[in-house]
């Protein structure tokens, strides 16, 4: 565990975070559908990069 | 370029010592556990106990050129979402309790399955509850019930999302 002073009050940190991402979400939504598609199939070839993992250490 | 490259750079951050550590954790955590997922940006959990360190992070990116928009930092043409340690200490024991995962010559940590349902209580949006619902098939039910509790309180009330979730199912 590492010496943290936590965040108090993390509404606003979160908030700004939920503003980013549909920003993000609006901006995809937008793109031509050529891009919506090389962005799917490179979420199939991340996934399948993850299904090739070997858990090493589990910590339960 | 893919997650292979994003992880190699996250590595490095931790290797220069710009970031403590991480665990990778949101939509591609959960993708790990087989839980079909449409999620285009990376959560990076990382230890960065104080702001500074968060804002130090930034223009380590900035100098280098990255682009960043928002919070987001693309990585390899990824966004990536980096949350700081200091939000919580749940951030802090997802990432020490996360699991290690070999991608043939390439480690990094995943958050756990049981941390990434706590999490997704914390947040607690309609798609948070429906991936809770996914996960909660696979998780270590007793393991899951001690992190809700540990890390219980009147800001998130995971306990009581748990089990509105549970009735919900």
């Amino acid at each position: 565990m590492t010496n943290t002073n936590y965040m108090k009050d993390t509404k606003k940190f979160w908030q700004t975070r939920e503003k980013a991402r549909s920003a993000l979400d609006k901006k995809r939504a937008s793109v031509p559908l050529t891009e919506k598609v090389k962005s799917l199939e490179s979420l199939q070839s991340d996934a399948s990069f993850l299904k090739s993992g070997r858990r090493v250490l589990s910590n339960h | 370029m893919g997650l292979r490259e994003v992880l190699t750079h996250l590595n490095d951050l931790k290797a220069t010592g710009i970031i403590q550590d991480y665990a990778i954790g949101g939509g591609y955590a959960a993708m790990l556990y087989d839980i079909p997922m449409t999620t285009y940006d990376l959560d990076v959990l990382a230890v960065l106990p104080t702001e500074d360190d968060y804002h130090r992070l930034y223009e380590h990116f900035r100098t280098k050129g990255a682009k960043i928009e928002n919070v987001y930092i693309f990585i390899e043409g990824m966004p990536v979402q980096f949350l700081p340690n200091y939000i919580s200490p749940l951030f802090d024991s997802a990432i020490e309790e996360a699991n290690i995962v070999d991608f043939q010559g390439v480690s990094s940590k995943f958050v756990s399955i049981e941390y990434l349902i706590a999490l997704y209580l914390t947040a607690f949006r309609k798609k948070d509850i429906i991936r809770v619902q996914s996960l909660i098939k696979k998780a270590k039910k007793k393991l899951l019930l001690d992190i809700i509790r540990r890390f219980d309180n009147d800001q998130y009330k995971l306990y009581e999302r748990y089990k509105k979730v549970l009735a919900d199912t």
